[in-house]
């Protein structure tokens, strides 16, 4: 659905995107994480013919986005960083009129600004005033407007930044939800996200993909494994001896100046949980706590930048 | 074409929803209303004197007196409504991030700059509209008032308020600033104002003095104000509004690659 072939953008002499590939399959939930600064944006700009790119190509839905410009535009909805409404529009002559510039036919106008508000939750508030609606409010005129013309690919940039804890669970649901039918490709830089929605993942850092795969791929740590959080309550040299030979658990560290606590690197399964626990159990230390530590997205990030280097997967 | 109305609605909407229309509308029926009737009396009066002294009859004539007048005070009034009206159209877009949305749009960029001239050119031909009443009142008072130069006057007021805007249009299209497209709108129309004047003044030989006053936007609408629709003055203001749209899609297609 999406072809992404080494994409440059640069901005006066200053790269912002370098030799960026990737693929997105249809129906795919592409998360494009990274710091702010990576390149998000003005990739995603680009993808949305907003701005041409300096080198390389990328093809949407089978049309270049720079010789076939408005056949890309027919099939995106976007929602840049800052929700493009007009404050002293209602939101619903708002979305009429983004329905009109997207070539809605003038007869399915009204039905398909009904959908979109059911759809992001916004029926409540059509008939009030942009500029007066809340900012979570204000991300899903923002979003209903991306979607107006039932596009078959969706841009989303940071569609979750600045809401609170429980909008961006709403959100995320709603993204979620249009997943399956659609393609999608949204930014951010919080890694759960990811986890929490999408299917597939880039990695951008200084411009550059740093791993573009399947979200399981990632989760693999690049061969690095899992973490487990172990307290016991009766510590002593056995217990880092004895965890540390288990089959499975690749090392053991200690974790912090507490006693007891320890970090323990294993290989991703279930069944090595519960052994350790037994264990445990079994000779007595006292299992107080066991959690499996995610990673955050500065350790996955560090370990594949400083592990795999320049990786790229173009079968992703 | 459907989305280019699209453009135009939402524009020329905007000025209403915002107090801009409204105060614009406001000061400048206060003043060209002003205008009117200090011209009608100083008709009225040429009129007595005229009675007193019959010889001076046919110098007495209602379209010279006060629609003339009236117009050419138009013209210069538009001078500094036209940037203000102008201003907004692009450079808030670019302030306020919406030109991501229309950029990423199914819409060509003439269709875009097309549609938010014809918005702002719909609002300037209803300040024009709205002055029809002065004439009105002249001919409900019975008095001679010939249609045809009339109509050579709107015709040109018209062009000439559609020029004013293509200046503005494309200034807006430089800054995110309203304030620095305003100025920037206001100075390139009142060169093109004054540059006939200059003509005026001589110096430089004939050809340069024809030179500046074909270019110059007043000298093309006093032909239209006498009540004569020259056919080089028709031409002189569509090309001008032309190229001011053309030098506005190239600047909103520059910005991309910036």
């Amino acid at each position: 659905m999406i072809e992404v072939d080494h994409l440059s953008k640069s901005f006066g002499g200053r790269p912002a995107v370098s030799d960026v590939s990737f693929r997105v399959e249809k129906g795919e939930i592409l998360g494009f994480l990274g710091p702010n600064g990576a390149g998000k944006t003005t990739t995603m700009r680009i993808l949305t013919c907003y701005m041409p790119a300096t080198s390389g190509t990328a093809r949407v839905a089978g049309h270049d986005v720079f010789t076939e410009s408005l056949q890309v535009r027919r099939r995106v909805g976007y929602l840049p960083e800052s929700p493009p409404l007009y404050d002293e529009m209602t939101v619903r002559s708002y979305l009429d009129f983004a329905a009109r510039i997207k070539e809605v036919p003038s007869r399915q106008i009204r039905s398909r600004i009904d959908a979109v508000a059911a759809q992001c939750g916004i029926k409540d508030v059509l008939h009030r005033v942009v500029g007066h609606l809340s900012r979570g409010y204000r991300q899903r005129v923002g979003l209903a407007q991306a979607l107006i013309h039932d596009p078959p690919i969706l841009i989303l940039d940071e569609p979750t930044v600045g809401l609170d804890p429980a909008q961006i669970v709403e959100i995320r649901q709603v993204i979620k939800s249009l997943g399956g039918e659609r393609t999608i490709i949204f930014s951010t830089h919080i890694l759960p996200e990811v986890t929490a929605t999408c299917t597939n993942v880039v990695i951008i850092n200084y411009g550059r993909a740093v791993i573009a795969g399947p979200l399981s791929q990632l989760a693999a740590g690049g061969g690095s494994g899992q973490k487990l959080h172990v307290q016991v309550a009766r510590d002593g040299e056995a217990v880092a001896q004895e965890l540390g030979a288990m089959a499975g658990v690749t090392s053991v560290g200690r974790d912090g100046a507490r006693p007891g606590a320890y970090t323990l690197a294993v290989e991703p399964s279930a069944d090595l949980k519960e052994m350790i626990a037994r264990r445990v159990v079994e000779r007595g230390w006292g299992l107080l706590e066991m959690t499996p530590v995610t990673p955050s997205l500065e350790d996955i990030y560090l370990s594949l930048t400083g592990g795999a280097g320049d990786q790229r997967d173009p079968a992703a | 074409m459907r989305n280019i109305l699209a453009i135009m609605r939402r524009e020329l909407k905007s000025y209403f929803v915002s107090p801009m229309a409204y105060i614009v509308l406001t000061f400048f029926l206060f003043i060209v209303g002003y205008f009117f009737l200090a011209l009608v009396f100083s008709y009225s009066e040429a009129s007595m004197r005229v009675a007193a002294n019959p010889m001076w009859a046919n110098q007495l004539n209602l379209h010279d007196i006060v629609i003339r007048n009236f117009y050419s005070t138009f013209g210069v009034i538009m001078l500094f409504v036209a940037p203000i009206l102008s201003m907004r159209i692009l450079a808030e877009e670019k302030r306020l991030g919406t030109a991501e949305l229309l950029l990423t749009a199914p819409i060509t960029t003439s269709q875009l700059v097309l549609g938010k001239y014809l918005g702002a050119f719909l609002f300037g031909a209803l300040m024009l509209l709205l002055t029809f009443q002065y004439p009105l009142y002249l001919l409900f008072t019975g008095a001679a008032l010939e249609m045809a130069p009339l109509l050579a006057v709107y015709l040109g007021t018209l062009l000439m308020v559609g020029a004013f805007l293509a200046v503005g249009l494309f200034s807006s299209s430089l800054s995110s600033n309203q304030i620095v497209a305003a100025i920037v709108a206001f100075v390139v129309c009142l060169f093109f104002w004054v540059v006939g004047f200059l003509g005026d003044v001589g110096g430089g030989g004939a050809g340069y003095s024809d030179l500046l006053k074909a270019v110059s936007i007043s000298e093309h609408y006093e032909d239209f104000l006498k009540g004569v629709i020259d056919t080089r003055s028709v031409v002189y203001y569509l090309a001008f509004i032309f190229f001011g749209l053309f030098l506005t899609s190239r600047v909103i297609d520059s910005a991309r690659w910036r």
